[in-house]
């Protein structure tokens, strides 16, 4: 008996091929759909030639550097008010000095044993004309560092009544040569042709961007209306909220109700504290 | 006699009222903000004064590293007006409350590390750059996010703004004396014979703030455990290096960091994530303190032994 090879096709094999063939179709079309619908593009803001990222362009105690730079450059301000809140009627503004910076312990300034493993940077103030006259910028420029290969930096703060800009902005540069001298003005065209690059970060707002989509920092301050807006509970929900200063969640529903959930929600939060433990459960 | 007595009651009486007005009334609503983070807490503190409620979202003792939520923090959630967040990888499993309690877009959030200039994790074998999240161990960082949140804070509240702007002054200079008494305990110290690893990239913030250079991190990546073949590779590394210290953390022990002294002769010294035991105004600057002094430590024990 010989064995005998049979082909068997289904009754609506091409049928079957031709809807497996559509079905992949629409598949693939509505999911370009949705894409194209509620995609979000998670672009990283660009580095251009004339910049460098503190991320991912400097290294070591040249990132340390500008990090500490970064801060202080919030607090510079806050200085400037201090030391010059006191001044007799007519006496000169003046921008804090590396002696000032020694006070307030400000790195990197601040000459402690961080700005020697970080490579003792030579700091120097430039300011410029006198306030009402002033051109051009005041500029903190740090350099001879005694780590190898170790570059300089420049802080300038930019003034809008001197014509420099259009906002009071502070800017950190940065070079990779050891040796600098204080350049002649903080334009930026022009600190760009000396080879000066600006440092910009990484900051927490760009990796929010990143993690939870462009728009997450705008509508996190979407919800900032000031406080207490209209007595409106954090939840959204306008029935039962207090406005006492016992207000806690807006609970629905009679005094007594909302007072006893209230105490529940004390008790969760005084859990929480790890404080009375044992009181409440 | 009378009329005196009179124009006297007058006058106390406007006085009581002028006092009044420049006090102002009463607060209606004192605002409550949410905290994901133990550091958060001390900085909220340290910031509101007792001008607002401070409430944490999880318990105290809980674990923040892979932490899975429970129903009472969706209600602690609810009862806050605003939330401050780490944002950046430290607290993951607080978008999911947020997203369980049907929060999301509805309660205010602070990024507190909105104004950190970030930084990768050190060590990292592949050379590949991932972000480091963990800030609030540092000095420099967290006066960062301390002006960052009362700023946040003041926008909420322009009645105390200024208030929040001048604690967060206060605050930032009371971290920044942290560094001036590690520097006194260091002095004279040889820093160049000292050569560090960890066992996470907990510390990478305080260590770059103090001119120290992290040589190899035992986990590959947040919360995870080298394999063997990690594992191996990073002992040869620590060697390779001269690494004379390794940092462990000091609320999450490990087996691990004592195969690694076993292996390397490494000396090991407990740093505090600051992420466990109760939220108190003080706790942040305690344990950088304590943090500070073991790295002082560290440094003074490398430079004695000479190796």
């Amino acid at each position: 008996m010989s064995a005998m090879a049979y082909e068997v096709r289904p009754a609506g094999g091409r049928l079957e091929g031709l809807a497996m063939i559509a079905a992949t179709v629409a598949l693939v079309g509505a999911l370009g759909f949705y894409v194209y619908w509620r995609g979000e593009e998670h672009s990283i803001e660009p580095i251009y030639d004339w910049q460098v990222s503190a991320f991912a362009g400097l290294t070591g105690p040249d990132q340390a550097i500008y990090n500490s730079l970064y801060t202080v450059k919030d607090e510079i301000p806050f200085i400037y008010d201090d030391i010059n809140r006191f001044n007799e009627p007519g006496q000169k503004f003046h921008w804090p000095n590396l002696t000032d910076f020694q006070d307030w312990l400000l790195p990197p300034f601040y000459k402690d044993t961080s700005w020697e493993q970080q490579g003792s940077l030579n700091w120097t103030l430039f300011e410029p004309l006198p306030e009402g006259e002033m051109q051009g910028s005041t500029m903190y420029l740090g350099t001879d560092g005694k780590l190898p290969s170790q570059g300089s930096f420049l802080l300038v703060i930019g003034h809008v009544h001197a014509g420099f800009q259009n906002t009071n902005a502070m800017v950190i540069w940065w070079i990779s040569k050891n040796h600098m001298e204080m350049p002649k003005s903080g334009f930026r065209d022009g600190l760009i042709l000396q080879g000066w690059r600006e440092v910009v970060p990484y900051s927490g707002q760009q990796e929010v961007k990143r993690l939870f989509g462009a728009d997450a920092v705008e509508r996190a301050k979407a919800q900032f209306n000031g406080f207490p807006p209209d007595g409106t509970p954090a939840d959204g929900s306008t029935d039962g909220g207090s406005t006492d200063g016992s207000s806690t969640a807006a609970v629905p529903g009679d005094d007594a109700a909302t007072k006893a959930k209230n105490a529940d929600v004390e008790q969760l939060i005084q859990d929480a504290l790890g404080q009375d433990k044992g009181k409440g459960k | 006699m009378l009329s005196f007595t009179r124009m006297l009651v007058r006058t106390v009486a406007v006085g009581a009222l002028a006092l009044m007005a420049l006090t102002g009334p009463a607060q209606a609503k004192t605002l409550r903000v949410g905290i994901t983070l133990h550091p958060y807490y001390s900085f909220v503190a340290n910031i509101v004064g007792d001008r607002a409620k401070i409430i944490p979202l999880i318990d105290s003792d809980a674990n923040p590293h892979g932490y899975a939520p429970q129903p009472a923090d969706m209600i602690r959630m609810m009862s806050m007006d605003v939330m401050v967040v780490n944002g950046i990888g430290h607290d993951t499993w607080a978008f999911e409350i947020l997203d369980a309690a049907g929060m999301r877009n509805k309660l205010k959030l602070i990024y507190a590390n909105d104004g950190v200039s970030l930084i990768p994790v050190a060590g990292d074998p592949t050379g590949e750059k991932v972000v480091n999240p963990h800030t609030f161990i540092s000095t420099t960082a967290a006066i960062q996010q301390v002006y960052t949140i009362a700023r946040a804070l003041g926008e909420l509240d322009p009645e105390n703004a200024t208030f929040f702007r001048d604690n967060a002054r206060r605050y930032a200079l009371e971290i920044r004396k942290l560094r001036g008494e590690f520097d006194a305990k260091i002095q004279g110290a040889d820093l160049s014979k000292f050569r560090c690893a960890s066992m996470h990239s907990g510390y990478d913030y305080i260590t770059q703030e103090l001119g120290l250079q992290v040589s190899a991190v035992i986990e590959p990546r947040h919360g995870v455990e080298p394999t063997a073949r990690q594992l191996a590779e990073t002992i040869d590394r620590i060697k390779a290096a001269n690494v004379n210290v390794l940092f462990a953390e000091k609320y999450f022990a490990s087996k691990l960091s004592d195969t690694i002294r076993d292996a390397t002769g490494v000396r090991m010294y407990s740093i505090s994530h600051i992420s466990s035991g109760p939220y108190t105004k003080e706790k942040f600057i305690e344990e950088m303190r304590e943090n500070l002094t073991t790295i002082a430590t560290a440094i003074r024990e490398s430079a004695k032994s000479g190796s």
